[in-house]
């Protein structure tokens, strides 16, 4: 067992959000993460998920179950709670924790952009490890923006050819760059060395609102 | 003149209509020997390898000389003939996934029309072959969908409690220092919930066997009112009840599984946002005595003296529910509306109810919201 979570930063780790829907093992989860020093914010399903991001949006690291309800035995709501938390925020660390069929599951989650996967049953020492590894690279991250640099995620598919993949990298980067200065379209162009006009282009061109970033 | 002709015209007539008869009689012997065929091979469960092994006597009464096949039955090859073969034959072949068949037909050297009659049931006889083989490979496949999506289902929990046993086991292996009490109090938490998760998993276990076996708890007078809110309590459902004071006389158990079937699959559609207005689950029962069916599996100690077993009708709906679009489905076992599920549970409620001499049926408007309605023995 690794020792209690020691943040390199002097601030205290930013809150991870746990998603289980199994009650018990969620429970026990959160109090091995709380016992290392970690903050937890806890959801059972999709939907409670996306409200405590909303309410939280200080999360960066969210360790996810793909089994949730009401499709426990299958990755489809774990995947779609994959991809809503990304399009809402590019550089969250998403790990999957996971009992479902490991080789699928796996693949899935890491073609809609999880950070980590593990299957269950996981050891505590491999799970803490991986939400380590998701809080270091989350924190490298903010200082890249801080200074201006945005780390983007494309998954591309050579045969779409370099159009798609531009078009993927310039909607993920608007969406970055709008949730960074909290929808302020004068600040996203002057970012973005853009005229406001183009921010607005790209607002109807990636059908993006406020409530999306 | 025409005098002359009688004795031909009659002739003429007369063999016509023997002709018709012989036809008609051995269209007749035809028909029965293919319903031969047919309750043969119902009554060997239409069961292949049985059915051509038992059918050469109807086929032998039905004018063939012989019968010969080639059967390759998931990987066995199995050769017979009955009868003599000849030149002549009527042959048929079958492939289809593990089993493989072929089948010949032995006719003797007759004229057209019991070629005719002969051709006709060998067409039926090869069409029971072709209908034993699909329901041999249905219910294989079904037999090993069933066991994977059982296996699924158990994984999924068994999965969890591994998981949960594995981080108390690393917690207690090597605590953080300061923290004791606190891994003591999620000790204490965590073991009665893996205790639960056991139980569970093998209560849906017995309960699956109990379905399919028949076999039952004994009955108990069950307080139908505090029953059902306690059971909407479990599911988080808020509704309005509406009946008298009764008692459900099964096993708990049984009361317990079907309704948590049912509200489980309620939850389920709400969740799944398959109803676009507010929820309004109705629960309501009335008491009614059914003169031609009485309950036959009530424990009699759950009877007082005076007490006539009756039925108790609980209807349960969504007020603000929408139509059911594949009413039929519903206690199909095995299929799912989104494949989420595993397609059992309402079927094992209508199995559970019917083994305590009651029955679950539904009313499906097309214009209204689904109604479940649950018969069970009671009373008042």
């Amino acid at each position: 067992m690794s020792m209690p979570l020691s943040n390199t930063a002097q601030e205290s780790p930013p809150p991870l959000l746990l998603v289980e829907d199994d009650e018990a093992l969620r429970s026990i989860l959160r109090d091995s993460l709380e016992m290392q020093g970690l903050r937890v914010i806890e959801a059972d399903c999709r939907k409670t998920a996306m409200t405590r991001l909303a309410s939280n949006p200080d999360v960066g690291v969210m360790l996810i179950d793909l089994g949730l309800p009401p499709a426990e035995h299958t990755t489809a709501e774990g995947i779609a709670l994959i991809n809503a938390i990304l399009a809402d925020n590019g550089t969250a660390k998403v790990i999957v924790l996971t009992g479902q069929d490991e080789e699928s599951s796996a693949l899935a989650a890491i073609r809609e952009g999880a950070f980590d996967f593990l299957a269950k049953p996981a050891q505590f020492d491999d799970i803490l490890r991986a939400v380590k590894r998701a809080l270091l690279f989350q924190r490298q991250e903010l200082q890249m923006s801080a200074e201006g640099l945005t780390r983007l995620q494309i998954n591309a598919r050579v045969s779409d050819g370099l159009k798609a993949v531009r078009e993927d990298a310039e909607e993920r980067l608007v969406r970055q760059v709008l949730k960074e200065t909290g929808f302020n379209v004068y600040q996203s162009a002057a970012r973005l060395g853009l005229k406001r006009e183009s921010i607005y282009y790209f607002l109807k061109k990636f059908g993006i609102n406020r409530q999306d970033s | 003149m025409i005098a002359l002709l009688y004795p031909y015209l009659i002739l003429s007539g007369g063999t016509i209509l023997i002709v018709t008869a012989w036809l008609l009689h051995q269209a007749q012997r035809q028909t029965q020997r293919a319903s031969e065929l047919i309750r043969l091979n119902e009554s060997l469960e239409f069961d292949l390898p049985d059915f051509l092994r038992a059918s050469w006597p109807a086929l032998s009464d039905g004018g063939f000389t012989g019968l010969s096949w080639h059967l390759v039955w998931f990987g066995t090859d199995i050769r017979e003939t009955q009868g003599t073969r000849s030149s002549v034959f009527l042959s048929k072949d079958f492939d289809v996934g593990d089993i493989r068949l072929h089948v010949e037909l032995y006719t003797p050297k007759h004229g057209w029309e019991r070629s005719y009659f002969s051709r006709t049931l060998a067409e039926k006889f090869f069409l029971l072959l072709q209908m034993d083989l699909w329901i041999k490979l249905g219910s294989v496949r079904s037999t090993f969908e069933q066991t994977a999506r059982m296996s699924v289902f158990l994984q999924h929990d068994i999965k969890n409690m591994l998981q949960l046993t594995s981080l108390a086991a690393d917690q207690l292996m090597t605590p953080v220092p300061g923290q004791e009490t606190r891994l003591l109090d999620m000790l204490k938490r965590s073991l009665p919930a893996l205790q639960e998760r056991a139980d569970r998993i093998l209560k849906r276990l017995v309960q699956s066997s109990e379905v399919q076996l028949g076999t039952r708890n004994k009955s108990a007078a069950i307080d139908l009112k505090a029953f059902i809110g306690n059971a909407l309590d479990l599911h988080g459902l808020p509704a309005q009840l509406d009946g008298p004071d009764c008692f459900v006389l099964i096993a708990p158990d049984s009361f317990q599984s079907i309704l948590d079937n049912l509200l489980g699959n309620y939850v389920q559609q709400i969740q799944s946002g398959n109803s676009i207005q507010m929820p309004q689950l109705r629960v309501s029962w009335q008491i009614h005595l059914l003169k031609d069916r009485k309950p036959t599996r009530v424990n009699a100690e759950t009877l007082e003296f005076g007490d006539e077993p009756r039925y108790v009708l609980i209807r349960l709906y969504d007020s603000n529910g929408q139509p059911c679009l594949k009413p039929e489905r519903l206690f199909e076992p095995f299929w799912s509306e989104h494949g989420k599920g595993r397609g059992i549970g309402l079927f094992q409620s209508r199995q559970l109810a019917t083994q305590w001499g009651g029955a679950i049926n539904i009313e499906a408007p097309a214009d209204g919201p689904l109604v479940f309605k649950i018969e069970l023995p009671a009373k008042v």
